[in-house]
């Protein structure tokens, strides 16, 4: 940036702070007089299109709702990673002519100067593990193992030729979802949340549901890397307490703390008076929204009160941590202003060395159990209306090779494949993304992309995109330079938007 | 190394060439050559408590370093040798080329960088903003120094009067007018100068994550005061630790070890500790040296709802539960803010006190497992309890300036 733009935009920041300031010093302390337990933030009519600063103008409320800078196509990211990487070639990508050379060897050629995570010497081709039909009106090509998602198919846009280049699970989930393989870089949904806020202040703006296990990576996968940390991903558990610590203390009843938290703002407030700091006014109001989460987290997170029509189409189970109950709990969460929900779903992992890793046993029970909700969760964001201001996004950090595994050179005793970055499948959904589409292909055995090959930085800088951000321009400086979730790579897929 | 064996005494040695590399053990032939090989392998095998210290590689041993053609590892290029940047200090030839030469040339008077760095530092820990704002660069892209004067003065002085001693410099700075101001804020100077750039008011501070738990403790009595050793594992909420692979490793700690300060708190990346990373402690995946200090819910829930500050709370209860209330009240205030409660502020929290102690005498089974406390409870000390609680969630307690 030439000094003169500097100058400027230190200039409109400086303002906009103290706008916003003053603003809140006139506006906001008005009604607190006896500091009732009102919505204080909420009374202070931010408009958030006004200021287009990430730093000084935000000090006060750092969740406020802001306005991208480009026109959007979504206002919220639902993004559901099958952790392990699921196979593209039991799913989507369908390969006539693998099944020819099953059992047989790989040819050299193919293999040669290759590394991967356990495939030794020379393995057996594996043939698909499924049998697949054109689906929908579009007459995409999708797996028996989903017979629910075939009607949903009409909805999404394939890419068949995602690459990456990491082969093991942690530094490839850090890749899709930091932009980076190695740790520190802060989260697609914390840069989401940086950039556009959150328009539900009695929920976190960027939420991350589990099932089955952490994922390998663990929190950093969620982290706020050097972005402040109120942007980091809240995990809402199933067991325990939905959010940390927010459970009233044993023998402490809901009157009770509510008369604790008006006597802590109250002489918060008297100590505001005398030092005349802003900040404290912040923490009154935290202290209130902490008093309100406390009521609509657990509301949010109990799936109960839906429907028996809505928990059937789901096939949720209550009371259990499921991918089910995650995939409702992300359409309550859109629903409510919930700004990027994150699942990950733990167990694709599908190597063939046990009969949970098996293509033939433990895969089939995953793809049962995501296939309904996956399909439900698109149907019930459409008839709400939502799909059109929500992306849903599909994938895993990686795909599966074409051979049969065969670890420490000796064929697995179960049907499985291997790790592979060079070729694999997901899709996305939803407002501004093409409608039974797709793009690029495989080669015949599924091992490469021969066309409309896309990297994980371009599907990060697609979702970027859709919520109104230009990938090169969204940066945040740290140690002296400017940092973006793209790194320096980066092409937003165009093919598939409308 | 107990045994007298020779040929074991040899196997310990050739491994020990393994790991480490060391030449052969001159003088093979000469006299008591035996016996010298023998301490020289119980040294290196003592199997007492010891403390290792980073040597610098013999130069037998360092590796070469080359240019990577555009990048690439695979295609090495010309063989590149230490140095420093042309843009600072030159090195100077009676330097030893090693790190002895490398600390040399980084404090000497002719690299204002190092004492600027650490002066920038520490100002900041004191008034929660660098003089150059970028601490961790102070380069063509930072922000320029807010009092470039003023840097450089103290740098020069860092060096020269105060001989680079920390303590001397934090003492110079906490006596000065400029900290010792009040931090009330005026309208008009606030119109002014939101950030204080100017600094004509005192710093008010968020408590750092670590200082907010010991301060807790502290307060409590509960903080233990021992120090060095491996981390510690205080409690933490159920499920943090789970891993894929491994289970729970999250090993409680027992004793005293469950109320260590902050700094002794177990670290794992990818699993950080939820109550310090609730206020901005980091997870230590990048260095981070400027920490931003956030005010959210959560933090409210942590202090609020958080068993470590819920035992704290209790804690600073019981000690005080011979004292009439409004003693007990008062007592509690001054140890957690060191100063005496307004006659409005101590109205309140006797309000809130009524307020628990009705609440109680009318359910006297919210004193069951009260704050998750074994102990027996009386309606007294449970309502002290709440307003313990309270006290360590006033602006006051996690502030300071």
């Amino acid at each position: 940036m030439d000094n003169l733009k500097k100058l400027i935009r230190e200039n409109k920041e400086l303002e906009a702070q103290l706008n916003s300031r003053r603003h809140f010093l006139k506006e906001c302390t008005l009604g607190l007089g006896g500091i009732a337990l009102g919505s204080l933030l909420n009374s202070c009519n931010f408009d958030p299109r006004k200021a287009y600063d990430y730093t000084s103008a935000r000090a006060l409320n750092p969740m406020a709702p802001l306005a991208p800078p480009l026109s959007p196509k979504v206002k919220s990211v639902i993004y559901l990673h099958m952790v392990g990487a699921p196979s593209q070639l039991e799913l989507f990508d369908y390969k006539p002519e693998l099944a020819k050379l099953h059992n047989k060897p790989c040819p050299e050629s193919l293999i040669e100067g290759k590394e991967f995570a356990f495939i030794e010497g020379v393995p057996n081709m594996l043939g698909p593990q499924a049998t697949f039909r054109k689906s929908g009106d579009s007459g995409n090509w999708v797996s028996n193992h989903l017979p629910h998602f075939k009607n949903v198919v009409d909805e999404v846009s394939f890419l068949k030729a995602v690459h990456t280049d990491q082969f093991n699970h942690g530094p490839a989930q850090l890749l899709m979802f930091t932009g980076s393989a190695r740790f520190g870089r802060p989260s697609l949904g914390s840069w989401i949340t940086y950039g556009l806020g959150s328009e539900n202040n009695n929920l976190p703006g960027f939420v991350v549901l589990t099932s089955g296990g952490t994922p390998d990576a663990g929190k950093s996968l969620w982290g706020n890397g050097f972005l402040p940390s109120i942007y980091q991903g809240v995990h809402c558990r199933s067991k325990g307490d939905p959010v940390l610590y927010l459970k009233d203390p044993k023998g402490v009843s809901r009157d009770l703390k509510r008369k604790v938290i008006q006597s802590i703002n109250q002489i918060n407030y008297k100590e505001y008076q005398k030092f005349k700091d802003p900040e404290v006014l912040t923490r009154i109001s935290q202290y209130e929204m902490a008093y309100r989460m406390q009521v609509s987290v657990p509301e949010v997170m109990n799936i109960n009160d839906e429907p028996d029509y809505i928990q059937e189409m789901y096939g949720v189970q209550p009371g259990k941590e499921s991918f089910a109950n995650n995939c409702l709990l992300a359409r309550k969460m859109v629903e409510k202003g919930v700004r990027f929900i994150q699942l990950y779903d733990w167990g694709w992992d599908s190597h063939g060395a046990s009969e949970s890793e098996a293509l033939s046993k433990g895969f089939l029970n995953k793809c049962r159990d995501m296939d309904r909700p996956v399909a439900a969760l698109l149907l019930d964001l459409k008839q709400r209306g939502l799909l059109e201001e929500t992306l849903v996004v599909w994938g895993g950090e990686f795909g599966r090779t074409p051979m049969w595994e065969n670890r420490a050179g000796i064929q697995n005793s179960l049907i499985g494949r291997d790790h592979q970055g060079e070729a694999f499948t997901m899709w996305m959904a939803g407002g501004g993304v093409k409608k039974g589409y797709v793009h690029g292909a495989t080669d015949e055995i599924g091992f490469r992309g021969i066309e409309g090959r896309v990297s994980v930085h371009d599907i990060q800088a697609t979702i970027l995109h859709l919520l109104g951000f230009d990938h090169e321009q969204f940066t945040f400086d740290f140690q002296g330079r400017p940092f973006r979730l793209t790194d320096v790579e980066g092409r937003v897929i165009h093919e598939i938007l409308t | 190394m107990k045994t007298k064996n020779k040929s074991s005494s040899n196997a310990i040695i050739a491994s020990l060439h393994w790991f480490s590399f060391v030449p052969e053990l001159p003088g093979k032939n000469q006299k008591g050559f035996a016996k010298i090989k023998n301490t020289v392998a119980t040294l290196l095998n003592n199997p007492e408590n010891l403390t290792p210290i980073m040597v610098e590689n013999k130069d037998f041993m360092k590796r070469k370093t080359h240019l990577f053609d555009r990048g690439s590892w695979l295609s090495k290029k010309e063989e590149v040798t230490a140095g420093v940047p042309n843009t600072l200090n030159p090195w100077k030839e009676e330097w030893e080329k090693n790190r002895l030469g490398l600390a040399k040339w980084l404090v000497s008077e002719e690299n204002p960088l190092t004492s600027r760095t650490i002066v920038n530092r520490i100002w900041y820990q004191i008034f929660g903003k660098g003089l150059v704002l970028t601490l961790e660069d102070l380069g063509t892209q930072s922000e320029p120094p807010t009092h470039p004067a003023l840097l450089d003065w103290l740098a020069t002085d860092f060096i020269t009067s105060k001989q680079w001693s920390l303590k001397a410099f934090i003492k110079m700075v906490l006596l000065s007018a400029t900290y010792k101001q009040s931090s009330v804020i005026e309208e008009t100077k606030f119109a002014i100068d939101p950030q204080n750039l100017y600094y004509s008011r005192g710093p008010k501070l968020r408590l750092s994550a670590e200082e907010i738990r010991d301060q807790a403790l502290y307060v409590s009595n509960l903080l233990s005061e021992k120090k060095y050793g491996p981390g510690v594992m205080p409690p933490q909420p159920e499920g943090i630790w789970e891993h894929a692979y491994l289970g729970n490793l999250w090993k409680e700690s027992k004793g005293e070890d469950r109320y260590r300060r902050g700094i002794y708190t177990y670290l794992k990346r990818t699993s950080p500790y939820p109550s310090l990373i609730s206020f901005d402690a980091g997870s230590r995946e990048v260095c981070l040296i400027r920490r931003s200090p956030s005010n959210t819910p959560l933090q409210a829930l942590v202090t609020l709802n958080d068993p470590v500050f819920l035992e704290a709370a209790f804690q600073l209860a019981s000690s005080q539960i011979e004292e009439p209330v409004d003693k007990a009240i008062q007592k509690m205030y001054r140890k957690a803010l060191y100063e005496d409660i307004d006659p409005e502020a101590l109205n309140l929290l006797e309000n809130l006190f009524n307020e628990a102690y009705q609440d109680f005498d009318q359910t006297p089974e919210k004193l069951q497992n009260f704050f998750n406390q074994e102990t027996a409870m009386d309606k007294k000390l449970a309502s002290l309890a709440i307003i313990a609680n309270a006290i360590m969630n006033l602006d006051e307690f996690l502030t300071h300036g």
